[in-house]
């Protein structure tokens, strides 16, 4: 579905008459399903390091089996880092206006799939001159939207955004390759963002 | 610009599922380019041995090209439809301006090879087949209103083996057609039919340097038509070489001495020589282009290039016996601008030189010296 701003404003009305309380729910929830997860975190990092460091665990588990654990684990941690985004984001709402969450508001109202950590700050901070594409990758997710830039010195560019038009209050980070390194990186705005809170 | 260079291109071309998008949903995204041109071209026919020549000059304005691929992800199955708009794809009859230019579906397979079906573009040639992909307004081998002079192929149905390496590329297509022999069949007894092989292979050299060779045949009834297509580029700092050689034998000829033998056949020189229309055979083609692009800033490149094909094929008409021979040279030099006002907004701009000369024995007065020079400006839009 297209998001449009009328729609934008529409969800944002309903949700300030109706959802404070559905927010508070969803913050400890969301808080709950946290701790769950970083609980299953360790133990699955514990598994893992007794499966490999014990001499007899080497010769019982399989290659498969430690592959296996090593995905889950990486999955888990995706996981985590990303109901940590949802639950910094569900904190503020309440605190802050909604338009002021509206750019974060529309990717949890209608695009829950998408990977959020690029809407973390810190998750930028491996996105370096030089760095390649599967670390961005890595550390942001994949791009809602990319291009194959038409620029000379530029193969393709990676744009990170809320939304494609610039309404001030969306988060835009911009980030451009060439043969496959990071040649720029325009991150978002995210102290304007939260001042706009 | 840098879109489809060598090994690139043919990684592009094999894998035929492009990273640029516009997400959706997690299955589907969006991708295309409206290119839109404004272009005048002024030429001149010069009929050796009568006054018969001619002028040629004329405009075009128009939206030459709109493009929205869908692209589907599914794990290990992508699938791609490519539906344009091309000039005349509203002519009724879909012949010149397909609809749907390319549609197929991706199997990856767990060695990293991919098993491609459907309709798809070849893996044969440095130049790309949109828009996005040239350094320039036209391609290499197009000359004007005489038509286009490439022996390579475009657009073909079939299933296509394709794996890569990090400096390595290999492709296998087993396909209906590729010179229209006998498309639409991909063998069988009723009417025309033919099956076509196309095989590609390219390496990584480092350095800047990269290598591709690759071939097609085209297995008709009556028929066959071969083509061998090579390049080799070289990329450092701002600059990119390009050098392309390519070879063949076409059952059905090209565009240009089909387009020259029907120009002379009815031409003002009143040299038809019979009751129907002529068509060439067995064309022996070898061409080259040479092409050097340098970007001098973030946003903007030039691009020398030069082009040069030769023809050699039989003429024989619809109806009647009568026969000639058709023989060309046609070299074509082009500089081309580019500027790019964002990473999807460009605008092309070129000047382009194509002289050239034919001998059609057979016919009275048959023989002409040309050239022509056109000028463009391209607007591309990208997303």
């Amino acid at each position: 579905m297209r998001i449009t701003s009328p729609k934008v404003w529409a969800v944002a009305l309903v949700a300030t008459v109706l959802s404070t309380p559905i927010y508070a729910a969803d913050a400890d929830a969301t808080a709950d399903r946290m701790a769950q997860l970083e609980a299953r975190l360790i133990a699955m990092e514990a598994r893992l390091a007794e499966a490999e460091a014990g001499p007899q665990a080497a010769s019982n588990v399989s290659e498969a089996r430690m592959v296996e654990l090593e995905t889950r684990l990486a999955e888990a941690e995706q996981e985590t880092k990303e109901v940590k985004a949802l639950a910094a984001t569900g904190g503020n709402v309440s605190q802050a206006s909604i338009l002021g969450n509206a750019a974060t508001f529309d990717i949890l109202a209608n695009s829950a799939w998408r990977n959020l950590r690029w809407t973390q700050a810190e998750q930028w901070e491996a996105v370096r001159p030089g760095a390649s594409m599967a670390v961005v990758v890595e550390a942001l997710g994949h791009p809602p939207r990319s291009v194959d830039s038409l620029k000379p010195r530029v193969d393709e560019v990676f744009y990170y955004e809320t939304s494609i038009r610039d309404d001030g209050n969306s988060l835009r980070g911009k980030i451009s390759f060439r043969k496959g390194k990071v040649l720029t990186v325009q991150k978002p705005n995210f102290k304007a963002n939260k001042a706009a809170q | 610009m840098k879109n489809k260079i060598a090994i690139a291109s043919a990684f592009l071309a094999a894998a035929s599922f492009s990273t640029a998008e516009i997400v959706v949903n997690e299955f589907l995204s969006f991708e295309g380019f409206v290119d839109s041109s404004y272009s005048h071209t002024d030429g001149e026919v010069d009929f050796r041995g009568n006054g018969n020549d001619g002028d040629f000059n004329e405009n075009s304005f128009q939206v030459d090209q709109v493009e929205i691929s869908w692209l589907f992800n599914f794990d290990t199955v992508t699938a791609q439809v490519d539906l344009q708009y091309e000039g005349d794809s509203n002519d009724g009859n879909g012949e010149d301006g397909e609809l749907v230019e390319q549609a197929f579906v991706n199997y990856a397979l767990a060695n990293g090879g991919v098993v491609t079906a459907g309709r798809y573009a070849s893996m044969l040639g440095f130049e790309a087949f949109e828009p996005t992909g040239l350094y320039q307004y036209s391609t290499a081998y197009a000359i004007g209103n005489l038509g286009d002079a490439s022996i390579l192929p475009s657009y073909a149905q079939g299933v296509k083996y394709t794996i890569e390496g990090d400096t390595t590329f290999f492709g296998i297509s087993i396909q209906d057609q590729a010179y229209d022999l006998g498309s639409d069949r991909l063998g069988g007894n009723e009417g025309d039919s033919s099956h076509a092989v196309e095989v590609a292979g390219a390496l990584d050299l480092g350095n800047g340097v990269s290598l591709f060779l690759g071939g097609v045949l085209e297995d008709g009834e009556d028929d066959n038509s071969y083509a061998i297509n090579a390049y080799a580029t070289y990329e450092t700092g701002a600059w990119l070489f390009a050098a392309e050689i390519n070879f063949g034998d076409l059952a059905n000829g090209t565009d240009i001495s089909n387009e020259v033998s029907l120009l002379v056949d009815e031409g003002p020189g009143g040299a038809d020589a019979g009751d129907g229309d002529t068509f060439t055979t067995n064309e022996d083609v070898l061409q080259f282009l040479l092409m050097a692009n340098y970007a001098y800033s973030e946003q903007a490149s030039v691009t020398g290039r030069i082009t040069y094909s030769e023809h050699d094929a039989d003429v024989a008409e619809e109806v009647g016996a009568f026969t000639d021979t058709f023989e060309a040279e046609v070299t074509k030099l082009t500089l081309a601008h580019n500027y790019a006002f964002t990473d999807n907004l460009l605008l092309v701009t070129e000047v382009s030189y194509v002289e050239g000369d034919w001998d059609l024995a057979g016919f009275d007065n048959g023989d002409a010296d040309f050239d022509g020079t056109q000028l463009a400006v391209e607007l591309l839009f990208s997303f």
